[in-house]
């Protein structure tokens, strides 16, 4: 089945929507199956999802994945019937055999087909493991009790929700079933035509179902052809079928009337497995029902419902204004209300659309084993992955920004954090190595935690190597201060891998993703000898902002709260003037002022009482001060243009309820300046 | 071949703009000036929810103001996805232009860059310059329009 005549863009992004999450989850089940080889509900997940890609990929016209889950899915189908028993060279076989699925939906997904993964060896050796012979197919060809066995298994897998929709559309229409088993003479040097003939001629003359071989795909080997199976539905004259069956070469012909129940139920029989498998799902898994919704319309809902509250808040300040002024009169109360209920609904309305952005954090977790499980083996460690807090939900535009760093942690962790078996033993550790990975929501805040027993950091060489990179100074610094240094740029390069064992080696991209894209912060604990944690912090949604809005100049501006500590009021005797700075006592410790209105090239204002913002942003802490503090509340963030931000002084924009639009501050870059 | 283009002025010189690359055409009103930011951008704007800066075609020309701000008109245009506001004179009119009437080849003119300008039409003794709008925004080079 070609794509034509569709809009085959759509069907191929639809595709690959379907097919990355039917294997969203494959990845963790398939190594979960590796240690319990024997958990039947895990057999029947994955054989179900191959079943599904298997179909999913004929229709759209793949033919090669097709072949290629096709083949998965015998496999799965023998593991469950307990006629094959899974070992270990088999799971190596079988994972290699989904990376290959993989690429080729990586491929597919590039704008290819598929075809462009050469799989004819992991094919070649599924086969083998299902038992058929590779090279040549003659002996499977003669009808032993083998065949017909794979024929009563055919019987019920092999027809796609697509035929058997053909089939009960027959039947509705009392159409006769048959099943057509044509022979071609074992010496013909051209089976392939010869059954492609009698197909063609079928084709004329009865509603064809389904051939084995399929002539939609990739022609096989011509000895594959040597038998040709069509089931066929017809209202019309038998005879018509025994003439199109009047080939040259053709040696026999078989015709058998089946029952349409057989295989209905056939689909019934795989529904039901189907539900069963759902249903034993362990709880402890996430399922959902589910639709599937562009994101970009998710993004315009979004977008719409932040025009919503701020349109809300227009109309509360005026019917504020109607009722003070007694212009209501009598409806004053019922407008009262009414702006009452809007202001709920409109809350709930914003509530829901961020939860519908929100995607739990197994979407990343999930590939995590497969990435320990492949690392350690080529790096002969023993380490155990423990994953908690997969439920915890993270912003869906947030998902592919917070994969790599999260991927590179635990790669270090692996790499050069757990030792070796050898030395893990001479240390008096367990030979397998732990790493942790946790997340847990915490106010507005997701925090996520990547913890390995490993050898830590040593702290003595990163100040050693510190110090001669000219980042901190002869003082003393505390470890903690002295750890910071790692997430510096270019603190660590590849050169100095074995001198610093390689910890740090990437740190800071990973701290710049954090911090710049998504708008959080990096910690780390470690202790020599006994192991590293490394804490990241992300706000909840990057969208929708908890602000002080504060005044300066005459305008108004936004500073997320949580880079606030405080706001104080400050009188101009509390400062302390220095030559070159102004600073400010606050709590104990002389910090840095900031005059906003000088930051941003103008005259500073004269006035005598000042609020002051303390705000912080890692190790940096400064007094922001302003005109007058406003109010806090929640904002929605608009990106700034490139032009409008050349000193990136600000994060984004917003608008106010009164359809002000306020500038939100980038901390991090004004705390930089002072 | 037609197409349609927003006909506007500055000073003496009348300038077009592809239809499809204008969103709205919008008084000059409310814009909230950007502390820090470049010099012809004049400040952002808020329409349907959506901010976007606006830059003063005349100060990017390197021309001095004639006109009473209040006066002048803002057309908003979307180029590659990202949206600008663009301060002129006064919009005159949509006008339909023969693609055969556009020369292509120009070199610079009135002190603008090649690269600035899509093409020229002459209309009767008037000339109409095609402005590459795109280019005009995103170019770091100093523009010096002659009177």
């Amino acid at each position: 089945m070609a794509v034509s005549g569709i809009d085959s863009n759509k069907l191929r992004r639809a595709f690959i929507e379907e097919a990355e999450e039917l294997l969203e989850k494959l990845d963790s089940d398939l190594l979960e199956l590796e240690n319990n080889p024997e958990d039947k509900d895990l057999i029947n997940e994955i054989f179900r999802v191959m079943h599904s890609l298997k179909s999913e990929s004929a229709v759209v016209g793949f033919s090669s994945l097709s072949n290629l889950a096709h083949k998965l899915e015998d496999v799965f189908e023998k593991l469950r019937s307990g006629e094959m028993s899974l070992e270990q060279s088999k799971m190596d076989l079988i994972l290699g055999a989904v990376d290959a699925v993989h690429e080729m939906i990586a491929s597919i997904a590039k704008g290819g087909h598929g075809e462009e993964i050469d799989i004819t060896e992991i094919l070649d050796e599924l086969k083998l493991l299902c038992g058929e012979t590779v090279t040549s197919r003659l002996e499977s060809k003669t009808l032993g009790e083998t065949k017909k066995k794979q024929i009563a298994i055919e019987k019920i897998w092999e027809f796609s929700e697509f035929e058997l929709n053909q089939l009960k559309e027959a039947m509705e229409r009392n159409e006769r079933f048959y099943r057509l088993t044509c022979t071609v003479d074992p010496e013909s040097p051209m089976k392939y035509a010869r059954a492609f003939l009698v197909f063609t001629n079928l084709e004329q003359v009865v509603n064809v179902i389904k051939t084995i071989p399929p002539f939609d795909r990739e022609v096989e080997e011509d000895d594959s052809y040597g038998e040709l199976v069509v089931y066929l539905t017809t209202s019309g004259d038998d005879r018509d079928i025994y003439r199109a069956t009047e080939v040259d070469e053709i040696q026999k012909v078989e015709l058998i009337k089946l029952s349409y129940d057989d295989f209905l139920k056939g689909g019934d029989v795989k529904r039901e497995i189907r539900e069963t498998a759902e249903k034993k799902a362990k709880p402890r898994r996430i399922e959902k029902s589910s639709i599937r919704i562009e994101t970009r319309k998710i993004d315009e809902l979004w977008r719409l419902v932040g025009e919503l509250v701020i349109n809300k808040s227009q109309i509360e300040k005026l019917m504020k204004n109607v009722l003070s002024n007694g212009m209501a009169g009598e409806l004053g109360e019922y407008i009262e209300s009414a702006i009452d209920s809007l202001d709920k609904i409109s809350e709930g309305i914003q509530q829901a659309i961020m939860e519908t952005r929100m995607v739990p954090i197994a979407v990343i977790f999930n590939k995590l084993p497969r990435l320990v499980r492949d690392l350690s083996r080529k790096l002969g460690k023993q380490v155990k992955l423990e994953v908690s807090g997969e439920e915890t939900e993270i912003d869906r535009s947030i998902v592919e920004a917070l994969s790599e760093p999260i991927t590179h942690l635990i790669r270090n962790a692996l790499d050069h954090g757990i030792e070796y078996p050898e030395e893990r033993i001479a240390r008096g550790k367990a030979v397998e190595g732990i790493i942790k990975v946790s997340a847990y929501q915490e106010g507005g805040n997701i925090i996520l935690q990547i913890e390995d027993d490993g050898k830590g950091f040593d702290t003595e060489r990163i100040r050693e190597v510190a110090m001669a990179k000219g980042m901190i100074g002869e003082e003393e610094i505390s470890e903690n201060e002295l750890l910071k240094v790692v997430f510096n740029p270019g603190f660590s390069t590849k050169e100095e891998i074995t001198e610093l064992s390689g910890r740090g080696v990437g740190m800071d991209v990973v701290a710049n993703k954090i911090k710049e894209q998504l708008k959080g912060d990096v910690n780390l604990h470690t202790v020599k000898g006994r192991g590293t944690r490394i804490t990241i912090m992300l706000p909840l949604t990057l969208t929708i902002l908890q602000a002080v809005i504060v005044e300066s100049g005459g305008k108004y501006y936004a500073i997320p709260v949580r880079r606030t500590e405080e706001t104080v009021e400050i009188v101009n005797t509390e400062l302390i003037y220095e030559a070159e700075k102004t600073l400010y006592n606050y709590r104990g410790k002389n910090i840095p002022v900031i005059y906003f209105d000088k930051l941003l090239g103008k005259r500073a204002g004269k006035s005598e009482d000042n609020y002051g913002v303390i705000i912080s942003h890692g190790n940096r802490i400064a007094c922001l001060i302003v005109d007058r503090l406003i109010e806090e509340q929640d904002i929605v963030i608009k990106p700034i243009d490139d032009i409008l931000n050349e000193n990136h002084i600000f994060s984004g924009v917003s608008i106010l309820g009164d359809g002000k639009i306020v500038y939100i501050l980038d901390t991090s870059t004004i705390l930089e300046l002072s | 071949m037609k197409s349609s283009y927003v006909l506007f002025s500055l000073g003496k010189v009348k300038y077009a703009l592809r239809l499809e690359e204008v969103v709205q055409i919008v008084k000059n009103e409310n814009i909230l000036d950007v502390p820090k930011a470049s010099r012809y951008v004049i400040g952002v704007m808020n329409l349907r929810g959506e901010v976007f800066p606006v830059i003063d075609l005349r100060q990017r020309f390197g021309l001095v103001a004639e006109k009473e701000d209040r006066k002048k008109r803002i057309i908003v245009v979307k180029v590659l996805n990202r949206t600008f506001g663009i301060l002129v004179d006064d919009v005159r009119e949509i006008v339909e232009i023969e693609d055969e009437k556009i020369e292509r080849s120009v070199s610079s003119i009135y002190g603008l860059k090649e690269s600035m300008i899509d093409g020229l039409v002459k209309e009767g003794n008037e000339l109409i310059i095609l402005l590459n709008i795109k280019e005009v925004i995103e170019s770091q080079e100093e523009v010096k329009v002659a009177k």
